[in-house]
C-alpha cells in the first residue's frame, strides 16, 4: 500500500470510526433513531426522514391499550348518549410529571356524531376530572387547570389535557392526553377514571427514565 | 505517530459530525441573527412528536407535529415545533393549529393566540404566547403554517415569557391539548435562521422578533398559575403556588337535604383545621352549593346553612391567628360538573374552603 492510498484509508477509517463516536455520543442524550417512517426519538434526526414519517400519515402512537372501558358521551345537540370506547394506552411518569395517553373512539367502525364539546367546557362532565387514582392512599390525580387569564367567572376551565375538538367519532378515534403531577416512585399501578366510564383498575405505570 | 494523527482526525471529524448532527451553534441566543437568503440544514433536532385531528372538520385528516427545540433567549423563551399533514385537499386549509382563547372556552375564534404553552410543574405556572397587541401574539400565524402543509412541514414558533433559571426540562403543550413531556431547555438557538416567517423543514429556522419587541410585549396575560388537582372520597383539593382551595363532599359532610354535620364529617373537619393552621394566612372563605334539583331558594338556603355549619366546626379548631373565617352560600350557581347525572350531581353539592397560603 503506498502512502497516499494509506493516509486515504487512514482518513476513511477515522471518519468511520468518528461518526461511531459522535452517535454513540449523541446516544447518550438522545439518539436519532429515525427511519423512514417510524416515529422519531428525541434527539436529532435529517428534514428528509421526518418528511417521509409526515407523509406516511395516520394518528400514533400505535400500540395496544393496557386497558379499555365503553361507555358514553353526550350529544349535546340531540341530547343523546353516544356509545364509546376509551382505550388506555399508557401511564408514563417523567421527570417532573406524569403522562396519561388514551384514545376515545367510537364502539365499532360507525362514525358517531358528537356534535359536542361535552369533554371539554364547563360546566359539562369533561377530561378535567379524568384521574389516576393510587391505590394505596385512595388519592386520585387530576389533569392540571388553569383559569383563562380574561375570564371574569375565575372558573379553572383550562387544563394540560386533551378536548375534544372533532364533531365525529370513528372506529379509529382521537388520541387524548392529560398531564398530572409526577406519581412517586413507589406507585407501579392506577385506576384509571373518566366520568362516564367504568374505572379501569391495574393500570401498569411506565417509568420514563433517560427519557429526552 | 500515525496512530495519533488517526485518534486526532477521528476526533476532529467526531466534533464536526456531532456539531452536524445536533443542529445547534455553540453560540448563546441571539435573536439578531441575520437571515440566510436560502438556508438548507439537513439534521433537525427532535425534542418529541405528537398527533391530532384536524380540527373542523367531519372527516379529519391528521396533522403530525415534532416539538424542535425549548430555546432561552433574551428577554423570552422560544419554542420551535413543526407541523404537516398528510391530507390532500383543501380540508388542511382549515384548523391545522387551533386558536386559543384569552377568556371563555370555545370563544375561540375570538383571539388568534397559537396554542403553544409550557408547563413549569415546579413553579407551577404555564407560559404562553407573549401578547404583543390586542389580536395578536409573538407567534406564528395560520397562513404561514398552512401553506403547501399537505406536501412538508412548516417550522413555525412562538415567544413565550422568560422561564425560571434552573428550569432544565418541561412539558409542552400543544395543538389544544396535546403534551410533550420532558422536553429540554436549552440556551443555543437552532441555525441557520431563514428570512421565511415559517420555512419548510430542513430551510432554516424562522427569524424571532426582536428582543425589544419581546421586552415590550404583555407578559401578564402570559403566564398563568397552575394548579395541581387531587381527590380522595371526602375531598377534592386544588393547590396553585399560592392559594387553594379544598371541595368537601357534602355528601359526607352532611345527610340529604340536611345542614347537620355527620359524625363523619369530624375527622374532614379536623383535617382541615390542621391545614388552615400550618399554612394560611389572611382570609379563609366558606362556600356552601347545591346540586340544581328542586327549588333555587330552598337551595340557597341550604346552601347557606351548611356553609355555617363548617365554619361552626371549624371555629374551634383553628388556632392560626392570621386568618379570618367567612361563611356564605351560593345555592345551584358555579356548579363543577353535569347536574344530569347522579356522578355530576354529587360533584356540584360540595362546600369550599379557599385559603392563601402564608409567606414563607
Amino acid at each position: 500500500m503506498n502512502r497516499a492510498r494509506r493516509a486515504a484509508v487512514t482518513a476513511l477509517v477515522a471518519v468511520a470510526v468518528a461518526v461511531g463516536v459522535a452517535i454513540g455520543a449523541t446516544g447518550r442524550t438522545g439518539s436519532p433513531r429515525v427511519h423512514a417512517t417510524s416515529t422519531p426519538s428525541p434527539g436529532t434526526t435529517s428534514a428528509a426522514a421526518l418528511g417521509k414519517w409526515l407523509r406516511k400519515g395516520g394518528m400514533m402512537p400505535n400500540e395496544k391499550p393496557v386497558a379499555e372501558a365503553r361507555g358514553t358521551i353526550l350529544n349535546a345537540m340531540t341530547g343523546a348518549s353516544v356509545p364509546v370506547q376509551a382505550s388506555v394506552l399508557s401511564v408514563t411518569v417523567g421527570r417532573s410529571t406524569t403522562e396519561l395517553v388514551w384514545r376515545l373512539s367510537s364502539t365499532d367502525d360507525s362514525r358517531n356524531a358528537l356534535n359536542s364539546v361535552q369533554l371539554s367546557q364547563v360546566p359539562w362532565e369533561d377530561t378535567r376530572l379524568v384521574g389516576l387514582e393510587v391505590p394505596a392512599t385512595r388519592t386520585t390525580y387530576h389533569p392540571y387547570t388553569m383559569v383563562p387569564p380574561k375570564a371574569v367567572n375565575g372558573v379553572a376551565s383550562e387544563c394540560m389535557c386533551s378536548d375534544l375538538q372533532i364533531l365525529e367519532l370513528s372506529g379509529t378515534g382521537t388520541l387524548m392526553y392529560a398531564t398530572m403531577p409526577r406519581l412517586d416512585a413507589q406507585v407501579t399501578s392506577v385506576t384509571v377514571t373518566m366520568p362516564g366510564f367504568p374505572d379501569m383498575p391495574n393500570v401498569p405505570v411506565r417509568r420514563a427514565t433517560g427519557r429526552g | 505517530m500515525r496512530r495519533t494523527r488517526f485518534f486526532l482526525t477521528a476526533a476532529l471529524a467526531a466534533a464536526l459530525v456531532t456539531a452536524v448532527t445536533t443542529g445547534a451553534t455553540p453560540t448563546s441566543a441571539n435573536t439578531k441573527a441575520t437571515p440566510t437568503a436560502t438556508p438548507h440544514n439537513d439534521t433537525v433536532p427532535v425534542a418529541g412528536t405528537f398527533a391530532y385531528p384536524q380540527l373542523g372538520d367531519h372527516d379529519p385528516g391528521v396533522v403530525r407535529g415534532v416539538i424542535n427545540a425549548v430555546v432561552r433567549i433574551p428577554h423570552g423563551t422560544a419554542v420551535f415545533y413543526s407541523l404537516g399533514s398528510a391530507q390532500t385537499g383543501t380540508a388542511v386549509n382549515t384548523g391545522i393549529m387551533p386558536t386559543m382563547s384569552l377568556d371563555e372556552p370555545y370563544s375561540i375564534w375570538k383571539f388568534p393566540a397559537w396554542s403553544v404553552g409550557v408547563l413549569d410543574p415546579q413553579g407551577l405556572n404555564v407560559y404562553r404566547p407573549l401578547v404583543a397587541s390586542e389580536h395578536g401574539c409573538l407567534c406564528s400565524g395560520a397562513p404561514d403554517l398552512t401553506a403547501n402543509s399537505t406536501t412538508a412541514f412548516r417550522v413555525g414558533w412562538a415567544v413565550l415569557p422568560p422561564l425560571p433559571k434552573g428550569l432544565t426540562r418541561v412539558t409542552v403543550d400543544i395543538a389544544g391539548g396535546i403534551q410533550v413531556p420532558d422536553v429540554p431547555v436549552t440556551s443555543s438557538m437552532p441555525a441557520p435562521t431563514s428570512r421565511e416567517a415559517a420555512p419548510l423543514l430542513g430551510h432554516g429556522w424562522p427569524r424571532l422578533p426582536s428582543a425589544s419587541a419581546i421586552e415590550s410585549a404583555d407578559r401578564k396575560q402570559a403566564t398563568l398559575p397552575v394548579a395541581e388537582n387531587t381527590s380522595t372520597a371526602t375531598q377534592s383539593v386544588s393547590a396553585q403556588k399560592k392559594d387553594v382551595s379544598v371541595a368537601l363532599n357534602a355528601d359526607v359532610l352532611f345527610a340529604f337535604n340536611k345542614a347537620t354535620l355527620s359524625p363523619a364529617a369530624s375527622s374532614t373537619i379536623a383535617s382541615l383545621a390542621k391545614r388552615i393552621n400550618a399554612d394560611a394566612a389572611g382570609a379563609v372563605t366558606i362556600v356552601g352549593y347545591t346540586d340544581s334539583t328542586g327549588d333555587a331558594s330552598y337551595n340557597q338556603a341550604l346552601s347557606q346553612q351548611r356553609a355555617a355549619a363548617v365554619l361552626a366546626a371549624l371555629k374551634p379548631l383553628v388556632t392560626n391567628t392570621r386568618v379570618t373565617l367567612t361563611a356564605s352560600g351560593k345555592g345551584e350557581e358555579d356548579p363543577v360538573a353535569t347536574n344530569d347525572t347522579d356522578a355530576g350531581r354529587a360533584l356540584n353539592r360540595r362546600v369550599t374552603v379557599a385559603f392563601s397560603k402564608a409567606d414563607r
